[in-house]
């Protein structure tokens, strides 16, 4: 059984302390999704928070056969999600878009494509992958935090999102072509 | 081979591909210009983005959840809450509909009135009829033990004090060895399953 399992079985049977160590061990990776995906830091910590309230309540209905991570995580994207809807941001923009299904976006190299390396030290180029991230489409950046910063496999990214894994892979090549290309114009 | 497209690229970059396609695309990439720069390209991308600074975090945050998780009395006073404003919503729309049908607002009140009274003794006789059924089993139980013990007093007036110390003592033998092994099995289970 594993540990994450203990502690669920821990908290269920009253020891509520168990669940911070559940806290502590998805705090870190939790909010750096949440701040990657709604742009502002005190927002983050609320929705961060929200989430682990929403999952000690829901606990009783997590089925133990499937990994507690990626429960989470689905739903702190749905509660993502749903901020996004509040807001009014354009449907196309949080679900599958034109610019998004991969028909627009090229998937042959340019003849002639902008050196990366030789426009940006490392670091420099750290930060701007910052702020270019904030203006990719929340489908897309969603999918790209996961697997990049996150370090989720496209499996368990899939998994999360109940997509195909062939659909996870193209997007997050959608996510870094698109951050690529705005670097390129930032220079 | 033609030239490597965008999305195999970065499969080959984060070791998705299996050891043959990997082979086939470095035979490819040894004579071809273009498809070397485009890897080295997001090669220097992926780099970047594997070590994006963490956001900071409160040192405290997880004892702030913990202050703000639900109490299981707050989770029992939300049920009445609940319970509460859905039997008041559903007073205040009978309400609506009696008055709407034309009748005076003290009608619609004994109307109301009425109507849980009949709800309140339909529960009180089901609780009764429970209630009886429960005392009935309880007697059949308290005859069959008062059966079982005169079984057993009959027996001591058949049986001699030694035979009578023998059974009592392996009654408490196997009782002990069935106790054991169902501890033995529980402990198995809990092993199995971690």
């Amino acid at each position: 059984m594993c540990e994450d399992t203990l502690l669920i079985k821990r908290v269920l049977s009253g020891e509520k302390n168990a669940f911070e160590m559940i806290i502590q061990k998805y705090q870190r990776p939790l909010f750096n999704y949440i701040s990657r995906t709604v742009g502002e830091r005190e927002l983050a910590l609320d929705f961060t928070q929200e989430v682990f309230i929403k999952t000690y309540t829901k606990l009783r209905s997590f089925r133990t056969e499937y990994k507690f991570s990626t429960w989470l995580f689905k739903i702190a994207s749905n509660t993502i999600i749903d901020y996004w809807r509040k807001r009014k941001i354009d449907a196309v923009s949080i679900d599958q878009s034109r610019e998004t299904d991969g028909s627009s976006l090229p998937q042959q190299i340019a003849d002639k494509e902008p050196s990366l390396a030789n426009q940006f030290e490392l670091q420099e180029l750290r930060s701007c992958i910052e702020e270019v991230l904030e203006h990719i489409p929340i489908s897309l950046r969603e999918l790209f935090v996961w697997r990049h910063i996150n370090e989720f496999s496209y499996e368990e990214i899939a998994e999360i999102k109940n997509m195909p894994v062939g659909t996870v892979k193209n997007r997050v090549f959608q996510a870094k072509e698109m951050i690529r290309r705005r670097l390129e114009e930032k220079k | 081979m033609n030239c490597l497209d965008i999305g195999r690229i970065y499969l080959y970059l984060e070791n998705e591909l299996s050891s043959q396609e990997e082979k086939s695309i470095e035979i490819h990439l040894a004579d071809c210009n273009r498809c070397r720069r485009a890897v080295e390209e997001r090669r220097f991308l992926l780099e970047a983005v594997s070590h994006l600074p963490e956001p900071d975090l409160p040192e405290d945050f997880s004892k702030q959840v913990m202050k703000a998780l639900p109490t299981a009395r707050g989770r029992a006073l939300g049920w009445l809450t609940a319970a509460s404003s859905t039997l008041a919503a559903g007073a205040l729309m009978w309400l609506t509909v009696f008055l709407l049908s034309g009748d005076t607002f003290s009608k619609a009140l004994i109307g109301l009135n009425d109507l849980l009274w009949t709800q309140v003794r339909s529960f009180a006789l089901i609780f009764v009829k429970t209630f009886k059924i429960v005392s009935l089993l309880l007697k059949l139980c308290i005859q069959f033990s008062e059966l079982l013990f005169k079984g057993f007093a009959s027996l001591t007036t058949i049986l001699n004090p030694e035979v009578q110390v023998l059974l009592a003592f392996l009654t408490v033998i196997v009782s002990a060895g069935l106790f054991l092994g169902f501890k033995r099995m529980i402990i198995r289970e809990e092993q199995h399953d971690s």
